[in-house]
Parts: C-alpha cells; structure tokens; sequence
C-alpha cells in the first residue's frame, strides 16, 4: 500500500462559508480521494463543496509560534477618528 | 512520592505532531489511541453481521449507518495514529488483523440476540459520549479534533438504540422480557467498560497528567449512572443490581464492582468472541485484496 497519499480534506458548509480542514484520507490519487472525503465527511453533515489537497503539495511554516507575536504594539492603528479634531492641535 | 505530574511534564497547550513530542508522552498517547482505533474497527463486525437479521427496514438502515461511522471512526483514528508513530497503513492492518486484540472488553462477549446490538448502542455509546466528551478537550490536538466528528456520530448511535430498544418496549412481553435479559447481560459489562479506579489503573494516572485523558474513569461511570438510571428505570426496565444506591450528600452512586479479573484478562489475552472479529476482518481483507493489489 505504498502508493497511498495523504491527502488533507477541506469541506464548506454553506455557500459563503470559508473551506475548513475537516481532516485527511489516504488514496491512490485526488479523484479517489474525493470519493473517500465524500462519504467520510460530507455523509452527516451539511456540506455543499470539498477541496482535497494532497499533504506532500502543502507547504507548513517553520516559524516557532513566538515568531507571530512579534509587532503585537500597533496602537497607531487605532487613531481615534472623530477624537482627533477635538484633541486640538498637534 | 512523586505525583505523576511530577513525573511526566505536561506539554503546554495542545500538542501537534510536528512538534518535538516527549518519547513518554508519545508512548501514552500512542497506547492509548491505538486502543481506541482498534476497538472502533474491530467492533462494527458484530454490527455489520446483524443489518441482515434486522428486524426491520428502519432498524436495517440504522445499523447499515452505525457501522459505516464505527468504521470511519476507525480510519480517522488510524490516521493519528500514522502520523503519532511513523508507522504506516499497511503495517497498521497488520496490527488490527493479526496483532493482539487491544480493544474494549464489550466486544468480547456474543451479540446473540438482536437486543444485544441494541442495548450496546444505548447503553455503550451512551457510555462512549460519556467518555468523548471530555476528550474534545484532550492535549493532543489531531486526537481531540477527530473526536469532534466521531462524538456527533455517537449521538445518533445511542438515539437509534434508545429508540429501539423503546420499540421492544412497546411490543409484547416476550420482547419486553428479551431487553430485561439484555440489561442483565450488559450492565455489569458496561460499568466495567469505563476501567478500573485510578488506585487500580496502571495507566490512568499518566495519562491525565499528560492531558491526554481528561476525567478519571470511575467520575464517567458516576455521571454515566446518574444519566442512565433513570433512563432505564423510565423505559420500564430493572437494573440487576441490589446494591446500587445513590448518596445523595456524596453526590455519588454505590453499585456492584463487575468482575474486573475477567476485565483485565479480556484486555491482555482477548477471548474467542474477539478472535472471530479478527479472522472475519482477515477474510474481508483476502475477498478485497485484487481491489487493493498494486500493479
Ligand atoms: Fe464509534
Ligand atoms: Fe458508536
């Protein structure tokens, strides 16, 4: 069973609604993969459109998670609007 | 002492397998889902082998769907699995079809009668939300997100044997008299199926020090039996139980201990019951090989 891939299940739920990781199938290739996602996770719950997407093709960031801490201080983009005006002149 | 927080650090927050995972964490988790894995795939045979015997069309499509889920929990579950161990499909089949039979002690008993597939899925998937829910809150993340799925699913699980058991129920004594006998056979079993107390389970402890377990198992059986019998009594049923009694100051239930040296021997050395599961996913897995063959 070598020539198995995994592949990462992507289901939207409603028309609108964001694609979300649902979780993953292994399958030869993408058109058998969406069979197996079909009835694994279209089966209960309401679905109208899946994506799979095979693992190998995903590119994961590195970065420790610390790194998207990093800038957390942006008050300026907070720049008060109608405030401005009665805070006089700068 | 050492309290096994102290032995085992907890990993912060939820744990992903692509992160550094402690080789002792690694090892509960591995031995704890692989138990859970196994047992939802070895399980649905019994189920599978009545949706021809079921008594109905409805109950029929009932259980044609209880064990499509079971199965599909099975193969979620095989997936984290994978990705914990490194270990691959092909070497994980090999594990379920021909390794010791790691799976819940209920399935080592006969489902002879049609109340026993029904009794199972409203006592003992009513006993598994018990259990799951908890486990939505688990530390390793790709373990507490299949639990989402596979917890919905055990809802419909217990509605459909909670119904069907209710249709027993409003048949004739003789049907009447077969879901009596069914809750004989099953209540000890499915206390049981929650595990020892923490002071006798060996490993409990480390598991819920790791986050991995969120409740200890004799607070699930509590809160089981405090959903449960009323439920059972209500359908008009006894529990074969003298003892069982609720202090209502303790908030705590007494009952009678199952047998938990035939527990542990289910665990450890199977039983025939669970070697015929085995052998009848072994020829399952010989009819659909030309399916599977790599060419
Ligand atoms: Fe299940
Ligand atoms: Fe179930």
């Amino acid at each position: 069973m070598a020539y198995l891939r995994i592949f990462e299940v992507f289901r939207q739920k409603a028309p609108g609604d964001a694609h979300q990781h649902v979780g993953e199938v292994e399958a030869p290739d993408a058109p058998a993969a969406m069979v197996l996602a079909k009835e694994h996770f279209a089966r209960r719950e309401a679905c109208c459109s899946l994506w799979v997407v095979d693992r190998a093709d995903v590119l994961a960031s590195h970065w420790a998670p610390e790194v998207f801490d990093a800038g957390r201080a942006k008050g300026y983009r907070r720049s008060g609007g109608a405030r401005a005006r009665s805070a006089g002149p700068a | 002492m050492t309290t096994p927080a102290q032995q085992h650090p907890v990993p912060a927050g939820q744990v992903e397998p692509w992160q550094d995972i402690p080789d002792d964490y690694r090892a509960a988790a591995t031995r704890m889902i692989e138990f859970h894995m196994m047992s939802e795939i070895v399980g649905p045979v019994h189920e599978f082998r009545w949706v021809p015997r079921a008594p109905s069309l409805q109950a029929k499509l009932m259980f044609a769907a209880k064990s499509q889920d079971e199965v599909g929990h099975g193969l979620m579950l095989l997936r984290v699995c994978e990705d914990l161990t490194g270990k691959s499909r092909a070497q994980y089949l090999e594990q379920i079809l021909d390794g010791p039979p790691r799976f819940m002690n209920i399935f080592h008993y006969p489902w002879d009668e049609w109340v026993d597939p029904a009794i199972v899925a409203w006592l003992i998937d009513g006993a598994e939300i018990e259990r799951q829910a908890t486990l939505l809150r688990s530390s390793y993340g790709p373990y507490a997100r299949a639990m989402r799925k596979i917890l919905k699913e055990e809802g419909f699980h217990h509605h459909c044997g909670r119904y069907l058991i209710g249709r027993m129920m409003a048949g004739g004594p003789r049907q009447r008299a077969a879901v009596q006998r069914g809750v004989d056979r099953w209540w000890l079993r499915t206390l049981a199926m929650f595990g020892p107390r923490d002071e006798n389970s060996r490993h409990g402890p480390a598991l819920m020090a790791f986050g991995l377990k969120l409740a200890r198992n004799e607070d699930l059986r509590q809160s089981w039996l405090t959903k449960f019998v009323p439920q059972i009594r209500a359908m008009g049923l006894e529990i074969p139980d003298d003892s069982l009694a609720r202090d209502e100051e303790a908030g705590q239930w007494a009952y009678t201990e199952p047998d938990w040296a035939e527990f542990s021997s289910l665990l450890r050395g199977g039983s025939p019951v669970g070697a015929d599961l085995q052998r009848d996913l072994r020829t399952a897995r010989r009819v659909n090989d030309w399916l599977l063959a790599e060419d």
